[in-house]
């Protein structure tokens, strides 16, 4: 039975693929298309033994994995026609195939975040008590890649479910894996993390299989991973239409086409053979017909390519009594409070970081909550911020609620690919069928002489990208309901904590309660100016507010708490009003949120301008120590101030 | 130090007007609380008188008498014995960038909020000009602007002979004011009692008071009695909504030599006709002398505007806001009337009302035009 599926998989890929290639030439196809010929052994011998639980990380060359783990072969051909039909309803192509629901989380067009992914599933699975299994396949190019390393450590040290399966085929793209690994010996680098390494021929089905059964078992037991080594070709292009006889000759191709997985099967088994032609002749009709099928199937409309950037929102409101005047807490001492309440109430929370376990964290972020929850929901994590951020994406990718504690946000632009590139994109490219509730959390801001590599902000940068949601809180009140909304909605979420004013305390009630995001607060009520302020220039510009009441001038100061969604209504609002603008920021002018508030406003309330909207901005320059020097790249209250008055003045 | 002058605020509403010349020579000495200038703002002349000692040194490149000024402006100093003048003259070069030039080449730039709020009163952006210092319009500027353009002419006769700015000014406020929705009601009066009265009236109050009755102070006295009588005509229109006055006060459109001025009679309907004519012609002797105050000419329900004693049979007025209605009155004379089937010579005083149709339908003034035409008619009224 077994040899009967692995065959008829091996013969549909291959089938499949040589029917894409043909696809490709008469422009059917239109991007990239790498196909999976001479190694359709390795994803038929791995998915042998997965269940449609169990979850296929995958790479761009995909497709052989896709049709393993289940996939409609006409939803493969479709969407690499770029049709409505297609498995990511024509959003991704040949190297973005999602069928979650049958365990095919995702192919990627970047080498690396596989691995990092399925160690992230296996993460979740064991947190949900479950016996699912995560399968990383990735090439050799991808076992130079930093992901390998901090995957395969994590993995190793937690004893994830995880299968990682590298596809050696001896080429990344042209570059021999001879000339680009120290040790090209990859099953022994397992050695390295711990964990077995085994190396099999991938041109033989029935041993990858074998293996994989035997790794399967491991991590379904709760033993831990294996890196599974599978020495292959790739008899095709890199990608179709590439030329292939620069790097590796004719005489080498044609000598490994004569080693083919299908015929080796084939030839292993001369009692099947009839069994094996009737296999063919099905394979072959099935495909032509999902290429027919594929290529009269209708296109995705333009009013879908801007769908699933986001999950629905929740409608939620602010509770309308505001902060009161109860008892007074920090800002972290907020955000603690509905870290515990949402932990408590939601099994699927765990929080990954530095010192975050039985230390509480380096600011209390976490502090007494190993204690109630455990070791695993309170993940002291290895230094290794790419690593565990690609970790909580394949965690959210299977329903987990990952809660990354960065402690400084400027460590999170270490995990910069996978928040862009992964994090951000999942919800979109799999049309919405995967939700990616992941918490990024981290403090920003200049002060405390904590130099360069511990002061930044960079929400500006991360509200650039669409799909992400970047909250700033600048009151202990605001910081409670909007983490709380934070652990309850299901798109990714950058929570950046001002350093300044993490101690501070301000009134909160003890329930719980959300803030939602995109809505602005007013801070203070005026009439000659407004002025939105971000983070720790919000009390400064309410105090310089303070000093102008004073000489009878009237400034109206706007938090806008979320950077991403931004809630230019206020805004837009308060400057119809006002008549004049200015935007405090401690980060540098180019390109900054303000420089967006200001193209907003000037684009949409150009006729409510009374003067040039200005900005207060820091000086563009990394935050150096010596305290003077700090001081002089932050502005100071008097430099709110001033540009305050000349604004109210400027005629 | 030479010490500043600047233009003060003149009345409520007043945010500019019109420099009427130094009343001192250049380099004479001022003491404190002579009359220094001449400004002219809501239809009234003042002398501004000085605040402190010195000797006066326009500035230079100041404003001419007619340029329109803002309140607040520095239009010359208060200069030290021997203090130079070029010191000053300097200072305020500096202070200020010469306008010559540039706003020849281009004109005044204006905020995005100023256009629009210039476009919706229906403001010429170049009536308009930047506080002192400033180098753009803004919106408090056009609004300052707006709130200074005189009161329009309630008849339209030929117009003060100010400056061409000022004058501009004026246009643009009598434009808006005569896209008020107006309608007229008129009627001829039988003015044959009225007249008699009067003839009565004029030696007693003549011997009495000292003045003499006209029938402007009759009409005034009609006027004030109707608007009570009628109190749903005795309404304005203000930010979108009609409110009512709380009292009865009639203006007067006086011509002076210059100027149409319109001096308010305070609580008509509460004074008897005597102190009425002497109301009058106070104010009327304050229009003509220049003298009127700020406040003077503020707060009247409606306008009663005469030019019978031109030769003008009947007209027709443009109201002026806010007030919604004015009495446009023409030659009381005899003219023929049908009585019964017989054409018969009557003493006639032909009214004409314009109304603002926001505040006021066709009924409610053909009912308040009927109050005052049988006031009129039986005037003895006007003494109860
Ligand atoms: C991070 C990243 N760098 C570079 C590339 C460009 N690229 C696409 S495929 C490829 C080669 C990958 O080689 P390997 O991992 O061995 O997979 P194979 O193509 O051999 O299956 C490269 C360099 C990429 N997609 N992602
Ligand atoms: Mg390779």
């Amino acid at each position: 039975m077994s040899i009967t599926t692995i065959y008829r998989t091996m013969q549909l890929i291959r089938v499949a693929e040589e029917q894409l290639a043909r696809c490709y030439a008469r422009q059917l196809i239109h991007g990239a298309c790498h196909t999976y010929v001479g190694q359709e052994a390795i994803a038929a011998g791995v998915c042998l033994h997965l269940r449609a639980d169990d979850a296929v990380f995958s790479t761009h060359r995909g497709h052989g994995h896709a049709l393993a783990k289940g996939l409609p072969v006409e939803e493969l051909f479709a969407e690499l026609f770029g049709r409505a039909t297609g498995c990511s309803r024509g959003r991704g192509g040949s190297m973005h195939l999602f069928a979650p629901e049958i365990g095919l989380m995702g192919t990627s067009g970047i080498v690396g975040p596989s691995i990092l992914q399925a160690t992230g599933a296996g993460y979740a699975f064991r947190l949900a008590k479950t016996d699912r299994v995560g399968v990383a396949f990735f090439g050799d190019g991808a076992t130079n890649n930093g992901a390998f390393h901090e995957g395969l450590n994590l993995a190793s040290i937690w004893k994830l479910p995880v299968l990682f399966v590298c596809e050696n085929n001896q080429f990344a793209t042209e570059v021999p894996f001879q000339a680009a690994a120290g040790n090209p010996d990859v099953a022994a680098r397992a050695f390295g993390y711990g964990m077995p390494g085994v190396q099999v021929d991938g041109n033989d089905a029935w041993a990858v299989a074998e293996a994989a059964r035997e790794a399967v078992e491991r991590a379904r037991a709760g033993q831990g991973p294996t890196l599974i080594e599978c020495l292959t070709y790739r008899t095709r292009p890199h990608s179709e239409g590439m030329g292939d006889y620069t790097y590796r000759t004719r005489e080498e191709v044609e000598e490994w086409r004569r080693r083919c997985p299908i015929q080796r099967l084939r030839a292993a088994h001369p009692e099947r053979a009839a069994e094996f032609d009737r296999i063919d002749e099905e394979v072959a009709a099935s495909v032509a017909a999902a290429s027919k099928g594929a290529e009269a199937a209708p296109w995705p409309t333009a009013d879908e390519a801007t769908t699933h950037v986001y999950a629905p929102a929740r409608v939620v409101r602010e509770p309308a009594g505001g902060p009161g005047s109860g008892r007074e807490i920090s800002l972290v001492a907020a955000t603690l409070e509905a870290l515990d309440e949402q932990m408590r109430d939601d099994a699927s929370i765990f929080v990954l970081g530095e010192g975050i376990g039985v230390r509480g964290g380096n600011f209390g972020t976490t502090a007494g909550l190993f204690a109630k929850y455990g070791a695993e929901r309170l993940r002291d994590t290895p230094i290794a911020e790419r690593g565990f951020t690609g970790l909580a994406c394949g965690a959210a990718m299977v329903g987990g609620r990952p809660v990354v504690d960065f402690m400084f946000i400027d460590f999170l632009n270490d995990a910069f690919g996978e928040i862009v590139n992964q994090i951000a994109k999942m919800q979109y490219m799999s049309s919405g069928r995967l939700k990616m509730p992941v918490l990024l959390r981290g403090c920003i801001g200049i002060g405390h002489a904590a130099a360069t590599h511990h002061s930044g902000s960079y929400y500006s940068l991360y509200s650039h990208i669409p799909g992400l949601r970047v909250v700033v809180p600048s009151s202990p009140y605001d910081a409670k309901g909007l983490f709380t909304h934070a652990l309850r909605c299901q798109d990714p979420v950058l929570f950046l904590e001002p350093r300044e004013l993490m101690a501070v305390k301000g009134p909160v009630p003890a329930a719980s309660y959300e803030i939602p995001f995109g809505v602005a607060r007013v801070v203070q009520a005026g009439g000659q100016l407004t002025v939105v302020a971000v983070g720790a220039m919000v009390p400064k510009a309410v105090a310089a507010a303070g000093e102008l009441a004073g000489e009878g001038l009237s400034v109206e100061v706007i938090d806008p708490r979320t950077i991403a969604p931004l809630d230019v209504e206020t805004i837009l609002a308060s400057v119809e009003k006002t008549g004049r603008l200015l935007i405090a920021e401690e980060t540098f002018a180019q390109c900054n949120l303000g420089a967006e508030i200001a193209a907003q406003v000037a684009s949409r309330g150009f006729d409510f301008l009374d003067a040039p909207i200005r900005r207060v901005t820091g000086a563009a320059a990394p935050t150096p120590y010596s305290p003077p020097l700090e001081a002089a790249v932050v502005p100071s209250q008097a430099a709110l101030a001033d540009a305050m008055r000349q604004l109210i003045r400027e005629r | 130090m030479a010490i500043e002058i600047n233009v003060p605020r003149l009345g409520w509403s007043s945010e500019d007007g019109i420099f009427a010349g130094w009343l001192k020579q250049p380099g004479e000495r001022v003491v404190s609380g002579e009359p220094l200038f001449a400004l002219e703002s809501d239809k009234v002349t003042m002398e501004v008188e000085a605040l402190d000692s010195g000797i006066l040194r326009p500035l230079e490149g100041g404003p001419a008498a007619g340029a329109l000024v803002v309140v607040g402006q520095v239009i010359g100093y208060l200069a030290a014995e021997g203090e130079q003048v070029a010191e000053i003259a300097s200072a305020a070069a500096a202070a200020e960038p010469a306008a010559g030039e540039t706003a020849a080449a281009r004109p005044t730039p204006a905020s995005p909020r100023a256009r629009a709020r210039a476009k919706s009163l229906g403001i010429e952006l170049a009536a308009v000009s930047p506080a002192p210092g400033g180098r753009r319009i803004v919106e408090e500027d056009v609004l300052r602007a707006a709130a200074a353009l005189p009161k329009p002419a309630a008849v339209p006769v030929e117009a003060p002979s100010v400056a061409a700015r000022g004058r501009r000014v004026i246009a643009a406020r009598l434009e808006e004011s005569f896209r008020t929705p107006h309608f007229y009601v008129q009627a001829d009066v039988n003015a044959t009692a009225l007249a008699r009265l009067r003839e009565e009236l004029l030696p007693v109050l003549l011997e009495r008071d000292g003045v003499r009755l006209s029938v402007n102070d009759l009409l005034i006295k009609a006027a004030a009695l109707a608007l009570r009588a009628r109190p749903e005509v005795n309404r304005y229109w203000r930010d979108g909504e009609s409110v009512p006055w709380e009292t009865a006060h009639i203006g007067l459109a006086v011509q002076t030599e210059e100027n149409l001025l319109v001096p308010v009679i305070r609580d008509a309907d509460q004074l008897g006709v005597g102190a009425i004519a002497r109301t009058r012609q106070t104010i009327v002797d304050k229009s003509r002398a220049g003298r009127l105050q700020a406040g003077d000419s503020e707060g009247a329900s409606l306008t009663i505007s005469n030019l019978g004693a031109f030769g003008v049979d009947r007209f027709q007025a443009i109201l002026n806001p806010p007030q919604s209605l004015i009495i446009a009155v023409g030659r009381m004379a005899k003219r023929p009337v049908v009585e019964g089937d017989a054409v018969v010579a009557r003493l006639t005083l032909p009214l004409s009302v314009s109304v603002d149709h926001r505040v006021i339908d066709g009924v409610a003034a053909a009912r308040f035009l009927e109050a005052l035409v049988q006031t009129l008619e039986a005037p003895l009224r006007l003494l109860l």
